[in-house]
Order: structure tokens, then sequence, then C-alpha cells
């Protein structure tokens, strides 16, 4: 019979017999005693947990004055100890806790005296006092950091340096409903800490974990302030339903716009079936789970942060100046047959001025940001609260973004088996632009950046934006098009979106016998949005006619347009825990129930005819526009859920995971979905052979299957809806009478888009942890995928059905390698992720394939391939031209497309896949030193094989003679000789390409990069200088955010993507009309008080 | 009882439960005549008279069908946006027909069995123009699961025959319009009249003669719910639309959005002056205002001269000629039978004093060079400045009216040999107040030849006095050249004269087979089981 030898004894107020059998039930040892020993010592206290057999009996007899010793497995009782005569005095020991990187005070730190029930927790100054007797040993246990044991000696002052622990086997995760040891994981989870994420200056989450987890693509996809970063969990499944993962906020459904980075304790993402299949039919996409701060039980600790700092272009674009614009349009023109504009007293050279109009739309703009946070409470109540506000301005002019946000957080113990926390957030954010339009129908200023002729000015001397000058014809197509100057944008728009979001949650937890406990958690938010959308009249000048008489461009009404929007959603779950270990056997068993619903109205109203600029509420207008909308699609969602978790003397791990989801997007009847997974570990390093295996400290081996759903399945493909806006006119007179008719087909039979993931992992320790490894392979099948199907005209319908029969698989697998050590005061670690997907529709079930633009989603293809011609540099000769398959109209000069399929045509028969916006690798390193008071943390992130498909930094969007490009095409552009043959040059000739939306490889670039993503340097002050000041802790810092990139990308920033096509937004437009990612640079300071 | 999951839309009604009321009922049934009303779909069938000789242009949508379909693919656009509005119809109308006869709707028999009628009447007609455009379609009579959606083709035979069964149901249900025009809300929808008169067009199409003969002559001489317009510039006025000519109009009405287009695309060009100035895509050629006589009789033939440049069309010169003694050739489309002014705007037309009394505009002037082509625009529809924009005309497009009726009973009267009762039919329309064009017995007179006692001669004469009546109105002229089998003839005859100095490049491609429209391509990508007319 063999045992652990570990002993765990929770025993009150009883002889020492009862002690020792409990001892000799759990050990393999004997008692040697008298019953007079046992009365002569009297009641003892026992409470220990995992203890030695030394350590038990040190406590158990530390009140009788009995000693012991042991003989070959027996244990005799020394009725007069000869090693502890007497009981040493107690005394009082006084000490700090302290980061040991950052030397700040840590506040909380529970500090037990090793054996007994005597314990204590560091104060907000990290200070701590405890009695003990030397000898005795003290253990200081603080979340995130290694535990840490000192022994007492005769000092009576000591002080405690606590070491951080980014990625330890002692790490608690949080997981879906609950919190698990690392140690136990038996799916894929990546996560990300506090401690990381106050690293980046970001106003989005999501830009705080980009680069630091492998499986997990956060795209910045736009520089506006305030903007989301979109994230990919192990690439894309779906072409209708999404490919978000679901982001919930301490277990509700939310976003990562909704909390305050620093508020945030903890992010966790759940990769694959088995970590997120207890969120079942909206873990598809994975699920990111967001925790925020919760109080510590302590003297009230006050953090303050501020932050400022200034964000510009990551890099400047290079567009033509004034005379070569003028030359690049002239020798277009001449290229289709045109005459040249900028001749004689035009001609370039005369240009002397012009206007970059990159410099007036991209600025340097500041960014400030401050946090305060309190904390505190007692055993009984914890609290926790954040107070943050940033202002982002953007590098555009004329955007600006504000964000307020509030938290509380509040947990009270009523008794010792009941609990009962409050969580209430708030957050507004305001984004406004003067510039940028929200919806395409207005002008964009962004491409009036290439649009706009640089001899304009932007503004004349009246005060007025710049207008083309009568004489000048090369100038005068600006007044003719919707597309504006961006200075004209910039005085006539004023666009503002806001949102205000109310959220939180209440719960009550009861102990109701032992290991089980009962949650009730009612989670609730509202949401509020108002978009304004404002554009004035106006009205451009020749400089020449100074009484402004005849506008050569207007707009001649202002118009408005107000959408508002409130929608909330709420849910209550109901949840069973079971904890508990027999022996070896560690049982760790869920079950739920979950109610969720979630509804909402919108309305918006437009107007036009406002007597003057000045006056901007709806009210004052003359004409009614449009009202629309007025509804928000409601959705309820009804879950059943359980999991188990069985180890087996914590080296065999299984886990079992079951959801049932009721969605009422699905016809009555068929609103049911199951989702199982099942996962098993083995913690390889746990076996005995392993042991002379000094170096390594973790090793473990583990495999999941599962089955998840995505639940962003439109609402109502079931049951065939009626068009009730519809009329048609009869009668004398004639009026308009109702006319109703059914618009989409339905599918009675819509069923959940279910994938199917397998995974292995193996996670290895090595050097006590110093060297950590994790690596997955991954399988992800998404079956049953809709997809809308094609349906004949003779159907009647205008739509047809939503059907379940596309099938897309993702593999992949990914690495996480990371270092962490120190030689003396100097820590470093470095970590190293990975990831690589391999994305590819499998079936469509019979419907056409889908192509929007140059995407293409067919079978055999990645899903949004870019599709269109190959092309083989230019056509150097007219010769060249006519020996080969060609256009019709191919010129020297022009791109030339390759005949792939030999038939000595160019048809769209040789069209191929070009390319794929989605990353083939995407990879992060990260490493960090600290010295003293010194840190310095850098983090690289980069994504490779990847594609960006761009029209217009060419000037070939259909105004492509008179556009600006960037200079790269000017300065290799091919140059004709008088015979119209190339002489020179390696890229189109000026004119020579026409924005008529033939997609090729021309188009095409290589956006993969590696940019240092983070930079941040910080000191913490010594506390000698601080103490003074009643300053706890003081760190300043500096950080920079997208400093330097690497690529061979032409544009603005490669890492602007495109979003997947919905709507108009289907392919970049090279960044001309997408907010460029900006780079910043912030000095900022946290204090401690 | 509604469970937590349950949820339906909030701005939609549903298909489970609707269908159940009068109120249900009427609103699906408008439903069919929305998608007769749909814009830039049924609305610009009038154009397809371009495909004849007796007009062109037609621009981007319509080029190759002015070239008298001459290489027509089955990417031709048009094929595919008619083919798509009428099977819309039809689909609209099984909506209303799967439901009607349920036992738990709760209407009235008066109501049940207009709106059944209705849907029977429009479905009819859908499928009278689908067949006779298409050839072979799939028969749908019931709103089709997804699984069932992919049907081949059915003969026609089997379409005519299934719209004639409509027909005879509709006719038995519907009112007649005599009860409409006394409760005018219901004005302009299907009557037993217009059931009985498509049925007996359907008839006269099929040549089944002595069937055309008795259905036509309940409409003329039993029920006599019609009677001609005395003005036939009103049949194309809104102010006096769904007269007492009227049989079945597409309703428009400007200002509601539920108005047409067609007047910005085929009414003359800015310099007009014509508030509503379009495109121009209808513009008659000489030939067919050769088709009209003088006002005394007599026939008028024109020779080409000469085609020039002038703006960005033409201006064309040719001489006339005329036995009448009346007949001015400097001034050629004075005298002529006054129908001529009212269908085609040709330069200095007294029309235009006419159509500044009606519309209230003045400066209005018209040169040859307003129109793309020819020389000339079309009248009918062309009213002015009465709608609110262009795009959005209040003028109802009819597709049967009573001359129709009285011309396609005339034509089945001299089928059967009974022409001296035919010349009657023709000498009413000809007889009409405002048009007063003599009469056959007078024409054989003045012109000193035979034509009544001759089958070919009344036969041919018909013919052209449909073409002078029913222009440009709704493709009566196209559909009954197609019919009459006169079609190929006549346009190459037209294009190898080379009368106006154009040439048409595609002459030689010319296939009689077109006179079957092609199954749209995109629709036999989408179901396979559809097989492709000759020739395409």
């Amino acid at each position: 019979k063999a045992y652990s030898q570990k002993i765990s004894i929770h025993l009150k107020s009883v002889y020492l017999d009862n002690v020792f059998r409990e001892i000799q039930r759990q050990t393999d040892y004997l008692f040697l005693y008298t019953a007079e020993e046992i009365k002569k010592a009297g009641k003892v206290n026992v409470d220990i947990k995992n203890s030695t057999i030394e350590e038990a009996m040190q406590q158990c007899l530390s009140s009788t004055g009995l000693g012991f010793h042991i003989v070959d497995k027996t244990i005799v009782l020394d009725p007069n100890p000869a090693t502890a005569d007497k009981p040493a005095a107690r005394q009082r020991i006084t000490g700090t806790v302290t980061h040991q990187e950052t030397k700040e005070p840590l506040i909380g730190v529970s500090i037990l005296l090793k054996g007994t029930k005597t314990a204590t927790v560091s104060d907000n100054k990290g200070h701590f006092e405890i009695d003990a007797q030397p000898g005795q040993t003290l253990v200081f246990t603080y979340i995130g950091f290694a535990v840490k044991e000192m022994v007492i000696g005769s000092q009576t002052s000591i002080n405690v340096l606590l070491q951080e622990q980014p990625k330890s086997v002692s790490e608690v995760v949080v997981v879906g409903y609950g919190t698990t040891k690392r140690t136990d994981l038996t799916g894929a989870v990546g996560t990300v800490n506090a401690s990381d994420l106050g690293k980046v200056t970001a106003t989005n989450l999501g830009q705080a974990i980009q680069g630091r987890m492998s499986g997990v693509q956060v795209t910045q996809t736009s520089g506006q302030p305030g903007a989301g970063a979109d994230i990919k969990v192990r690439g894309v499944g779906s072409v209708k339903s999404g490919n978000s993962p679901l982001v919930l906020v301490d277990g509700f459904v939310g976003s990562m716009n909704d909390v305050d980075a620093d508020d945030v304790e903890s992010i966790t993402v759940l990769k694959d079936a088995s970590a997120a299949a207890i969120y079942g039919s909206r873990a598809a996409n994975g699920v990111l789970l967001v925790t925020t701060k919760k109080g510590k039980a302590g003297k009230p600790a006050v953090a303050f942060k501020s932050e400022n700092g200034w964000q510009s272009l990551t890099k400047k674009p290079n567009y033509l100046n004034g005379p070569d614009w003028a030359r690049h349009q002239n020798e277009a023109r001449k290229y289709n047959g045109k005459s040249p504009f900028w001749v004689d007293a035009t001609a370039p050279e005369t240009i002397t001025q012009w206007t970059d109009w990159s410099d007036y739309v991209f600025r340097t703009a500041p960014i400030q940001d401050y946090h305060l946070g309190i904390n505190g409470g007692t055993d009984k109540t914890k609290y926790a609260v954040g107070i943050g506000y940033i202002n982002q301005r953007g590098i555009i002019i004329g955007t600006n973004f504000d964000r307020v946000n509030a938290r509380i957080n509040f947990e009270q113990e009523i008794t010792d088996r009941i609990r009962t926390g409050i969580n209430l957030s708030y957050i507004r954010s305001a984004y406004t632009t003067t510039i940028t339009a929200f919806s395409s129908s207005q002008p964009a200023a962004l491409n009036g950046i290439t649009a706009a002729p640089p001899t304009i000015p932007a503004y004349n001397p009246d005060g007025l934006p710049g207008a083309p000058r009568p004489n000048y014809p090369g100038e005068a197509y600006i007044a003719n098009t919707t597309w504006k100057t961006p200075s004209i944008a910039n005085d006539i728009l004023d666009n503002l979106s806001r949102s205000n979001k109310t959220f939180g949650n209440l719960f009550a937890e009861v102990d109701i016998v032992k290991g089980l406990k009962y949650k009730l958690v009612v989670n609730g938010a509202v949401t509020n949005n108002f978009n304004e959308e404002w554009t004035g009249k106006w009205a451009i000048y020749s400089p020449a006619d100074v009484g402004h008489t005849t506008p050569l461009a207007q707009g001649a009404t202002a118009s408005l347009r107000n959408v508002a929007k409130e929608s909330y959603v709420w849910e209550v779950q109901n949840l069973l825990t079971y904890v508990r270990t027999f022996g070896r056997h560690n049982i760790n068993a869920l079950l739920g129930v979950s109610y969720e619903k979630s509804d909402g109205y919108q309305f918006d109203a437009s107007k036009t005819d406002f007597p003057n600029n000045d006056l901007r509420v709806l009210g004052a207008g003359n004409t009614l526009g449009a009202i629309n909308g007025g509804y928000v699609d409601p959705y309820s969602l009804t879950s059943q859920f359980g999991r188990i978790n069985y180890s087996y003397n914590d080296r065999y791990l299984l886990q079992a995971n079951i959801r049932r989801d009721g969605s009422s997007v699905f016809a009555p009847g068929k609103q049911q979905g199951v989702f199982p997974s099942f996962s098993a570990g083995w913690r390889v390093s746990q076996e005995s052979f392993m042991q002379q295996l000094k170096a390594v400290s973790n090793l473990k081996i583990r495999a999941s299957w599962g089955q998840l759903g995505n639940a962003n399945i439109p609402a109502y493909a079931w049951i065939s809806t009626i068009d009730v806006t519809n009329g048609a006119v009869f009668g004398n007179p004639q009026t308009r009478q109702p006319a109703y008719f059914p618009t989409q087909m339905a599918n009675e039979n819509i069923k959940w888009e279910t994938t199917t993931t397998t995974d292995l992992g193996l996670e290895l320790g090595l050097f006590n942890e110093r060297l950590t490894f994790e690596g997955d392979i991954y399988n992800k099948k998404t079956t049953d995928m809709l997809l809308d199907a094609t349906i004949p005209f003779t159907a009647g319908y205008t739509a047809g059905p939503v059907v379940n029969i596309g099938e897309v698989q993702n593999k992949g697998w990914e690495i996480l390698l990371r270092y962490q050590d120190n030689i003396g005061d100097f820590n470093y670690s470095g970590s190293f992720n990975l990831s690589h997907n391999k994305n590819k529709l499998v079936n469509l079930g019979g419907v056409k394939s889908l192509l929007t633009g140059p995407l293409k989603s067919d079978v055999g293809l990645p899903l949004y391939s870019y599709w269109g011609f190959q092309t083989d540099g230019i056509w150097r000769t007219a010769d060249e031209i006519n020996a080969n398959p060609h256009r019709s109209g191919d010129r020297p000069g022009m791109v030339r497309f390759v005949d792939l399929n030999n038939d000595k045509q160019i048809t769209d028969a040789d069209k191929t896949v070009i390319g794929s916006y989605m990353p083939k690798y995407v990879y992060g390193f990260n490493a960090a030193f600290s010295w003293r008071g010194i840190d310095v943390s850098i983090l690289f992130q980069g994504e490779k094989d990847k594609d960006m498909l761009v029209e217009s930094v060419f000037g070939g969007n259909g105004e492509g003679e008179d556009n600006n490009i960037d200079r790269y095409y000017w300065d290799n552009r091919a140059i004709l000789d008088k015979d119209g043959n190339v002489i020179s040059g390696t890229t189109p000739a000026a004119g020579a390409v026409k924005g008529d939306a033939i997609w090729s490889s021309y188009l095409v670039q290589d956006a993969s990069y590696l940019r240092i993503k983070n930079l941040q340097i910080g000191y913490t002050l010594p506390k000698s200088w601080i103490a003074p000041l009643k300053i706890q802790s003081l760190r300043v810092y500096a950080n920079a955010t997208n400093l330097v990139t690497w690529t061979k990308f032409i544009g603005y920033d490669p890492e602007m993507k495109p979003s997947e096509p919905s709507g108009i937004n289907v392919y970049s437009r090279g960044g001309v009309d997408a907010y460029p990612v900006a780079k910043s640079i912030t000095l900022g300071a946290r204090l401690i008080f | 009882k509604r469970d937590f999951l349950s949820s339906y839309p909030k701005n939609n009604l549903t298909a489970t439960n609707y269908y159940k009321t009068e109120d249900d009922f009427t609103s699906a049934v408008n439903g069919i005549y929305d998608a007769l009303q749909a814009d830039r779909e049924l609305s610009f069938f009038p154009m397809a008279d371009i495909a004849t000789p007796f007009a062109g242009f037609g621009d981007n949508r319509f080029g190759q069908y002015d070239n008298g379909i001459f290489g027509v693919t089955d990417g031709w656009v048009m094929a595919q946006t008619f083919w798509v509005a009428w099977y819309r119809v039809v689909f609209r109308a099984n909506l209303v027909l799967d439901h009607i006869d349920n036992k738990e709707v709760t209407i009235s028999t008066a109501a049940h069995d207009r709106l059944k009628g209705e849907a029977l009447f429009l479905r009819s007609l859908a499928y009278f123009y689908l067949t006779n455009l298409y050839g072979d379609v799939p028969l749908i009579t019931r709103e089709l699961k997804y699984e069932e959606l992919l049907t081949p083709r059915n003969k026609k035979a089997e379409v005519v025959a299934a719209i004639i069964a409509d027909l005879k149901t509709a006719e038995t249900l519907l009112p007649s319009v005599t009860q409409y025009r006394s409760k005018k809300a219901l004005l302009g929808r299907a009557s037993k009249g217009a059931a009985k008169s498509l049925l007996g067009k359907v008839y006269v199409y099929e040549k089944r003669w002595p069937e055309a003969e008795a259905k036509l002559n309940e409409v003329i001489n039993v029920d006599k719910d019609y009677s001609l317009e005395p003005q036939f510039l009103d049949l194309f006025w809104p102010s006096t639309e769904n007269g007492k000519e009227s049989i079945f109009e597409i309703q428009y009405a400007g200002g509601v959005k539920e108005g047409n287009s067609y007047v910005r695309f085929a009414a003359p060009n800015t310099a007009s002056l014509i508030s509503t100035a379009g495109f121009g895509y209808v513009t008659p050629t000489e030939d067919y205002t050769n088709l009209f006589e003088t006002t005394n009789g007599f026939p008028v033939t024109s020779t080409f001269v000469s085609r020039v440049a002038a703006g960005s069309a033409y201006r064309y010169t040719f001489t006339h000629q005329s036995a009448d003694p009346a007949f001015d050739p400097s001034k050629p489309y004075s005298n002529r039978d006054p129908r001529l002014a009212w269908t085609v705007w040709y330069e200095n037309t007294p029309y235009i004093s006419e159509f500044q009394a009606r519309t209230g505009q003045s400066g209005v002037n018209y040169l040859q060079q307003y129109a793309n082509e020819n020389g000339h625009n079309t009248v009918k529809y062309i009213i002015g400045k009465l709608d609110l924009t262009a795009g959005d005309s209040p003028g109802n497009m009819i597709l049967i009216r009573y001359a129709d009726v009285l011309l396609l009973y005339a034509e089945t009267l001299i089928e059967l040999n009974r022409n001296t009762e035919a010349a009657a039919y023709i000498n009413s329309v000809r007889q009409r107040p405002s048009v007063a064009m003599p009469t056959l017995q007078t024409l054989e007179t003045v012109q000193n030849r035979t034509i009544i006692a001759d089958q070919q001669a009344m036969r041919k004469f018909l013919r052209e006095e449909r073409y002078r009546e029913l222009a440009f109105e709704w493709g009566h002229l196209y559909m009954d050249q197609i019919r009459w089998d006169v079609f190929a003839d006549e346009i190459v005859k037209y294009w190898t004269a080379k009368k106006y100095g154009g040439s048409n490049p595609a002459l030689g491609s010319f296939d009689k087979r077109h006179y079957l429209w092609p199954i749209p391509a995109e629709e036999r990508n989408k179901n396979p089981q559809l097989t492709q007319n000759p020739g395409y």
C-alpha cells in the first residue's frame, strides 16, 4: 500500500488520539503513546493541508508540550522533548513585501505561519506584522507570483521580494464559468495578464493582446481613434455568420470596447473545442474571457496612472508634388490621346506653390489617458473601483475620441457560507469627425488626398476652401464630382457617434454541503447609441471672383441625419459546482442553466434644407428626408450545460463538456443544438519514472475533440417574411393601397453551423519552469455552413433561403516558447509565439462560388481569396503585343496579363488566385529585462505570407489621369519613345492603368510585415526618494507603439486589412479610404498611495 | 402561447399567420399588381416595338433589340428583366390561389370571387406573355418548396391550355367593369371584360377562330361594357385614364413612388423643352409615318434623300409623294390621319400646341435632331410635367383596350371569311370622332381598288390598321409581326433597303429562330433543367 504521505486534517477541539487516527488513515505511520499522555495534552485544534508528517506532528503537538520522534514509520511521543525543552518565546516579526522587479510594494499578500493557522495580509504599503518563533517558516503567497518561504531566524524584521510568475505551473486560469489551475487544463488556452495589458497605449483592449498569444490574430484594421481591433482565433470558418470570437466580460456577453485595459486583471482565450465547448453554440470562433480587477483584503490602495503622448502616421505617404503631378497628368493625357493641360504659361515648371494634401490631412495628434483605481476591503468585504478617461485625437484632422468609464466591484461575505457581490460598469464614448464620412455617400476626404489637385490651395485668401482656377483645366474636374477636396470636406462635415453603455451583474453564492456550491448570477446591459451626420452648405469661388458671384461648385442645401438606438440584453445563470477530492481522485463538476434575451429599438431620421450652418437639430430642417429603422432584431437563448473534470493522482486528466442551446433564430422545434466535447491530459512529469529527469519540471500531453456552434445566424431565415412597405395604386382618383408579398424564401430546416475541432497539445517546462514550451496542432472543420442559396427567378422570391450546405476547414499549428531567469538583480525573460493556419473552402453544396469585387470564395480555395489575372510586367513593344495573347486595346506601357490556360486569348478563364489577405503565419516576440528599478520590454509582432490588393496608390481608380500617385510608380513608370514603344521603366506608363475593375496580380502587394509593436522603458523610483512624499511607489515610463515597421508594402500601413465582404468595403483601396494605423509615443507615470 | 424562444419579426408579417382574412387577400392580390407596376421592368415593354421596322434606337438595354433582335444572346438583359418580372407576377398570384380556398379563411363570397378571379387573370396574363415571348416555359401554378424549384419547361400547348382554363374560371368570378365604374376605388382592377378580352386574344394568337369569334362577340355585342374614347389622345392622358375604352391598364400614380420612368426613356431630348425630356429611346421611322393616309384616304410614299449629322443626332431629308391633290410635299405630315400627330413627334408638329395646352408648358419645340435617330419620337405616354419627377410618371399603360378588341374581332371575321362584317368593325375604329378617317368603302373608291372582297387585301389592311392604331403602347406591333410571321421579312427588307443611310452590321446574322427570346443565361445557370431555345 503506497501513500502520498501528505496530510490534510481539519479538526477542532479534539483529543490527540483522534488526530492520530486520522493521520494513520491518510498515511502508513503507526503511533506509540499512552492514554495518559493524550489526556494530559488536552484538546487541540488542527488545521493542516498537504503537510508532511513532521509538520503535522509539530502543529498538533505545539500547544501540548509534547515532542515526538520517528522510528521506522512509527511515531513515538516524547513526554519531555529534547529538541525543544520549552517553547521559544513568540516574537513580533515585521516586514515589507515588494515586487522583485518593479520594487513596488505588494498589497494584500497573504502571509502564513507554516503549519499553523496564523496568517495576515500585507497592507497598502506592503507592510505586515505577525507573531512567530524563530525556526518557524513564513509562507508568502500572492496571485501571479511565486510562493516564497522564509525561515525566521533571530531577526524581527524581514523584507521579502516576490517574483512575478509570468506563466508558471501554479497559475490559476479563468475558464468558462470558473477558474482552474493551468496544470489541470486539457484544452488549448491562452492568457494575458494585467502586467502585459498595461504596456500598450491602446484605446481598445483588443490591441493590448496583439502579438502576445499564439493562435490569435489581432489586427488593428483602422487607426481611427477608439476603433476596435479585429480578432480571429484560428482562422475563419463562416461566410455568413461572422468570424469574431465571443467576448465575455466577467462572464457576460460584451465587447473588447467595453472595458478600460487598466481595469482588467486577465484575458483568457479559449481556442479549442474542449476549452470553449461550455459556451456551445457561440464558441465556434473561440471565446475571449475578460476578467476585471476585484477587491482585495487590506487597507485601501489607491493607484493612479497618467499617460500623455503623441501619435503620428507610421509612414508618411510619398505623393507627387505639384510640378510632378502636372507632368503626370500631361503624360497620362498624351498617352490616352488627349491634349495636355499644363503647357506654355501653365507648364509644370511654372508651378511653384502647391498643397501637399497629405500634410493637410495628417497631423501629429495628442493622446491622454488617466486611470484611478481604488482597491481594498476586509476578509469579508472587498471592493474595487476604477475610473478612467481617455482623450485621443486622431492623426487625421478633425477626428477626436473621448471615453469616460467607471466601474465598481463589491463583494460581501454574508455568512461563512454565503457570498454576494455586484459589479457595475458605465462607459461612455464619443467619436467626432469633421472630415471623414460615416456613410459612403458622403464625400470622403481621405480620397481627396489623391483626388484633389495639389495645385489647388487648401484655402483661398477669402478663407473659403481652395477652388480650381477657371483657366487651369487640369484643376477643373473637382467641380463636377462628389469627390471634394479635403478642405471642403473638413469645412462642411460634422459627424458624431456617441455610445453609452451600462452593464453589470449581481451574484450570490451559497455553500450547500462540502464541495457543493450554488451560484446565481444576473447579468444585464443597456446600450444607447446616437449618431449625427451633418453636411453643411458650401460653395467655392475662383480666387479671381472676389465678389463671390459665381460658385465654381457648391452644395446648396445642408442635411442632417440622426440615428438613435437603444438595446438591452439580460441573462440569468444558475450554476451548481461540486469540487471534491477523494484520496487521489479529484472531481470538479459544473452544472448550469441560463436564459438570455435581447431586444431594442432604433430610430433614424434625416432632413435637408437648413436655414444656415448653425442650426443643427432636426427641427430646423425644412424638408423631411427619410425616417427609417425603428427596430432591433430580438433574440433569446436558453442553455443547459455541464462539465466534469476528473483527475487521478494529478496525472491523468479527463474532461467532458456538454451544452445544449436553444435559440430563437430557428423554427419552433428546430431550436435546440447539442455541443459535446471531450479531452484528456497526461502529466507525464508527475510519473515516478520522470523523477530522475530533474531538468523536466513539467510535461503534459493533451488531446481534445469537440463540436461548437456559430450562433450569429440571421434571425427569421426559417420563416417567410412578408414585406409590408409596398403599395399598388387603384381607383379614380388613384390611391395607393397596401400591397404585401413575401420577399425571402424560408428554410424551416435551418440549423446551427457546427465546427468540429480536434486538438493535440504538448506542454513542457524545463529547468524549474525557466524554459517553457507549449505547442498545439489542430483541425477545425465547419460543416453545415450557412450560405444564401441561389434560386431561379421562377421561384418569385427576390432572395433565396439561407441553407446549411458549405464546409470550411482550418488546419494549423501554434507554438509558444518562453524563457525566464535572473542573474542577481538582473531579470530577463523572452517569449516567442508563432501560429500557422491554412484555410480552405471544402464544399459549397452546389451554390455558385461567391465573388465580391476581387474576393472569391470557391471550393478548394481559401475563403475570400483575391481572384484575378496573373500579370507579367508591362508590354514593351507593339510587336510583343501582337505576338502574344493580349486584350483588345493593349498598348505598350500597359500591364501584361498571362494567358494561363494557353488558349491564345485573355478571357475570364485565365483568372486565378492572386493572393490572400489572411496571413499564413502570425508571430510575436517579446523580451523583458529588469535591473533594480529599471525595466525594459519590447514586443515584436508580425504577419507573414499575407497579401493586400490595393488600388489607389497607383492612381488607377478611374480618374487615373488626374489622381496623384505614389512616387514609386512615377519614378519607375514606363517611358515611351516616339513610336510608342517602351524604352525604360518597369511599372505602367502614366495613364495606362484604368480603374475598370480588372483585378490582377499587378494590384496585389506583399503585405507581410514585422514591427516593433511595443517598446516600454520604465523606472521605479527608489523608496528613499519618494517616502517623504507619502507615496508608496512611483514608476515613470516611456512607451512606444508601432515604433518601427519592416515591410515591402507601399501604402500607409500593411496592418490595415480589408474586412470581410459586407457592404461596400470589400477590399482595401490601399489605405486611401481606410484610416491609417498610427504610431504613438507616450510618457506615463503610475503612482500608488 | 409564446414561449421564451418564440420570436417573430417586428417589421414584417409572416407567411404562417397571413392569408386568413379578406384584408390579407386584398393586400396579397394588390401585391400581384405591385409586381406588374414595378418600374423599369414591365414598364419598359412598350419599347418592344423598336425591334420592328417602325421604330428604332433603344441605347444600351435595347441596343440589340433595336437592330431587330439581330445578334441577341442569352445574356441580353431585357430578356432576363421581363422573365423575372412576369414570373414574379406568377409567384404572387400563386400565393393567393394556394390559400384563398382554405376553409379557415374569413372572406365574403363577393370578395373571394373577385380576388381569386383577379389572381387567375393576372397569372394568365403573365403566362400569355411568357409563352409568346419564350415559347415553352415552366408552368408553375403553386408556390414551390426549395427542393422543387428546379422545374423543366412545359410545352407551350400546356401553358396555353392552362391560360384558357384559368381565364374561363376568371370570367365567371370577376365582376363587370360597370361595377368598378360605380365603385371608383376598385377601378383599374381586372374585370370580367378583361378576362374575356384576354381569352379572345389568346384564341386569336392560337388561330382558334370560331372560339375567338364567340368570345370577342360576347365582349362587343353581348356585354357591351366598352366603347371607343372619342378623343384618341385622351387614351394616353392621366386625367382620362381607365376610361370607357380601357379594358386593362397597368396603374401608375405620381408622387407616391408608384410611377414609371418610361417617359424619361422615351421622351424627346432636352432641346425640345418638354419638362420631362429624356433619352428618346423610341424613334418611329419614316416607314411608319408612311402608313398614315391623307385625310382624304390617299396613301403617301417617301423617298430617302440624305442623312447629315446634326449635333449628336441626324437630320434626314425625304421627298414625299401622294396622289391626293390636297397633299403638299413641303408639309408632308399635314392633312394626314390625325393619329399620326398623336403617335409621332415630327418637326413643327401641330401637336405642340395641344401638348402645351394640356401640360401648361410653353416654349416646347420639336426638330428632327431632338430624336436620337430617325428624326422622330413617340407621343404616346409622353405627358409633360404632370409628374413630379421624370422617373415617376403617373401615366397608366394600356395593355388591352376596346379598339384592340375590335380589330382582333375584325381579324377573326376576316379569317372566317366574313369580310363585310369585319369592315364594319375596322370602320368603327377609323371613325372614332377625333380620327374620322374614311371608311374602307370610301377608300376603295378613292384608291380605286378592291379591298373588302379580297381576303388578302383585308388581312393587309387590318394589319396596317393595327400598326396605325396600336403602335408604341404595349408591344402590339412587335407581337403582331411575330405571330403573323412577317417580322423576319419586314426587318430584313428594311435593313437591306438602307433607306436611311444607316446600316445594320448584324444583318447577316439574323435568325428567324430569334422569334423566341433566349431563356436568360443566368436562369439556366441557376436551373440546369431549363433547355435553351434553338439559335442561342
